[in-house]
């Protein structure tokens, strides 16, 4: 009976919205696919969004805390774009995003009160744009009296959990690439650092697909559950398969054809990006899935190679996506002793060249001491043995006969 | 007549193959793993991908193979003598090989000029060959990293993680190719610098005459011309 009562006032609700119960089912299919459950799962999602956020039973919408960090706003503006469900009905209906930099409409002191109001009451997920600066003790992004990495810290310690949007959140991302002036670091890391344990998902990017966050906000809100994550703490199903696993032009990769050169008939062609370093075969993000632009088109499929900027190690600093994948055209990272910047081929062909001489060089010098082709003579006695008869190892007692003098190297 | 005899017994049958494989296998790996590294030859990357994992197996298990053997097969502790002991005992420090490592370096620097006594393997030699299997099973280790059937095991995974990630798998890899044409260079040419005969037993299995070395003494005993 009360399921019904509240079926029916839910309908209404739709209704008046002049929402029909076919397109609201279709939205449920479409969300459930997007939170990677199958098209199976949408009654469960129809009946977790009637009992949840949009039901009249409870009334409040589940509330999200927005920090930016050292960030381009990037992310923020990829999120904007996105539009099933769009922006507008994700934050006013999906979320109540009480406090964003970038989206709010209000500003100043009132935004910073309604920020430490929802903090205060607890159970909010915290979305964290950029890196974490740790220089100038985090006063470059000082913000209403605190520092950023006091904001972070106050806003981490009482979240459901924390969302670390974007490479740069992940692990610094172009902010800590070297020479890390500011000191950057991802969120994962800094809280851990300061002993706040609170679950982190990490969706790295550059900008991270919108279509990513919403799938993950969607799982959480609708289904209460965090999605299934990998040992860095990324979901499972967004950034468990390589780009290459999934890459529209991987047909021409197998036939062996190839782009050498921009502006090439081979690129017309929409040949495979490889040779022009495409990191697509060690990035893992399912770009060429959900595709971006409304899923429009996506990098490979625009011409461009991956640059790998999804990779980002939240517990390696070092595996930064900027460090490992410039230049992005070459097929190696470069490599670095101090200022001095070197590609991995040059410097093991210039050892091998260097080896090749100098074995050339000895050969002569072999020549020259009379020792090709058949070696010099043989020790009469081992000079160890020499200086210790009484430990010797060789027993020298009958001589070597007189033309057996000569020997070589095995 | 120069040089220690090169017999039969110093690299039997069983362990020419393993070296003939070895061999076959480096060469095609390398050639392929350019060719996987960038394509220069396009049309050849399928072919060069499927031979490449296919011979970094045969090259692995060759590895383990020729290990295995050092147990089974008895050889020859040194070039000059007919006598064998099970192949493993060349491997490790031998008698012969005690205090010889400096008096190697300086024989090749032109430090000394007479040439050193030692078993069959010089000490330079011995240490980069107990090198060689170790790097082989390294290789086929982060080749399997860079392999994506085996990429996503948790196993490889935390391994790629432990070596900071894909992109430093991939330059470990491209370098302990270095390492090994490196090796081969060196090895091809300290094997050979003193005249063929090593090599032709080696790879063919000719004997040539030479001086003969008592194992026991752990000294020259005289000559053999092999006129039997």
């Amino acid at each position: 009976m009360d399921k019904q009562s509240t079926a029916s006032e839910f309908q209404g609700m739709l209704e008046a919205r002049g929402v029909s119960r076919r397109s609201f089912m279709k939205l449920c299919g479409t969300l459930a696919i997007m939170a990677g459950l199958g098209e199976a799962a949408a009654p469960r999602v129809a009946q977790a969004l009637e009992e949840s956020v949009i039901g009249a039973s409870q009334g409040d919408l589940y509330p999200v805390i927005w920090i930016e960090g050292a960030s381009c706003t990037g992310c923020t503006e990829a999120f904007a774009q996105i539009d099933a469900p769009d922006a507008a009905a994700v934050v006013l209906e999906l979320i109540s995003l009480n406090y964003s930099e970038t989206l709010s409409a209000a500003a100043g002191h009132s935004m910073e009160k309604a920020k430490e109001q929802t903090i205060e009451a607890g159970n909010y997920i915290l979305v964290y744009e950029g890196a974490v600066l740790n220089g100038w003790n985090g006063n470059a992004l000082r913000v209403a009296g605190k520092t950023g990495n006091e904001h972070l810290i106050e806003a981490a310690e009482k979240a459901t959990a924390v969302v670390a949007l974007g490479s740069c959140a992940v692990n610094g991302g172009w902010m800590a690439a070297a020479p890390n002036a500011s000191n950057a670091t991802g969120v994962q890391a800094f809280l851990k650092e300061q002993g706040i344990n609170v679950p982190i998902i990490n969706i790295p990017g550059c900008p991270p697909n919108p279509e990513w966050l919403c799938a993950v906000l969607i799982q959480y809100l609708l289904l209460g559950e965090l999605p299934e994550l990998n040992a860095e703490n990324k979901p499972t199903q967004i950034f468990g398969q390589t780009i290459h696993d999934n890459c529209q032009r991987r047909g021409h990769f197998e036939n062996g054809e190839f782009v050498y050169q921009f502006g090439s008939p081979e690129e017309a062609k929409g040949y495979c990006l490889y040779p022009l370093g495409c990191r697509g075969p060690q990035t893992k993000a399912n770009c060429g899935v959900v595709r971006y632009n409304h899923r429009r088109s996506w990098c490979v499929e625009a011409g461009a190679p991956c640059i790998g900027c999804c990779e980002a190690n939240p517990n390696n600093p070092g595996q930064n996506w900027i460090e490992v994948n410039t230049p992005f055209f070459k097929r190696h990272r470069d490599l670095n002793i101090g200022d001095f910047k070197f590609q991995p081929g040059t410097i093991a062909a210039a050892v091998l060249g260097i080896e090749a001489v100098a074995l050339v060089i000895h050969g002569f010098g072999m020549k020259a001491a009379g020792r090709v082709p058949n070696g010099a003579e043989f020790e009469k006695k081992r000079a160890w043995d020499a200086k210790h008869p009484e430990k010797s190892i060789g027993v020298y007692d009958d001589a070597p006969k007189s033309d057996a003098k000569k020997g070589g190297d095995e | 007549m120069a040089h220690l005899a090169h017999y039969r017994e110093a690299h039997p049958a069983p362990f020419r193959f393993t070296h003939w494989v070895n061999l076959v296998s480096m060469v095609i790996l390398i050639v392929t793993g350019f060719a996987i590294h960038f394509p220069y030859w396009p049309e050849f990357m399928g072919i060069a991908r499927g031979l490449h994992i296919a011979f970094g197996f045969v090259l692995f298990i060759n590895c383990l193979l020729r290990v295995v053997l050092a147990f089974i097969v008895k050889s020859a502790p040194t070039a000059g003598t007919r006598e064998v002991v099970p192949d493993y005992k060349t491997w490790l420090p031998q008698a012969d090989n005690l205090h010889q490592g400096p008096q190697w370096i300086k024989y090749y620097l032109f430090l000394k000029k007479d040439h050193p006594l030692s078993a069959k393997l010089g000490v330079p030699q011995k240490i980069s060959y107990l090198c060689i299997p170790v790097l082989i099973i390294f290789m086929f280790f982060t080749g399997l990293c860079l392999w994506p059937p085996c990429a996503n095991m948790p196993l490889f995974e935390a391994a790629i993680n432990g070596l900071g990630g894909a992109m430093s798998v991939r330059i470990i890899h491209y370098f302990m190719m270095f390492v090994f044409i490196a090796f081969t260079l060196l090895h091809a040419y300290l094997a050979n610098i003193e005249g063929l005969a090593p090599s032709m037993l080696m790879f063919f299995g000719k004997e040539h005459g030479g001086l003969t070395y008592d194992i026991e003494k752990h000294n020259i005993s005289g000559k053999d011309d092999l006129a039997h």
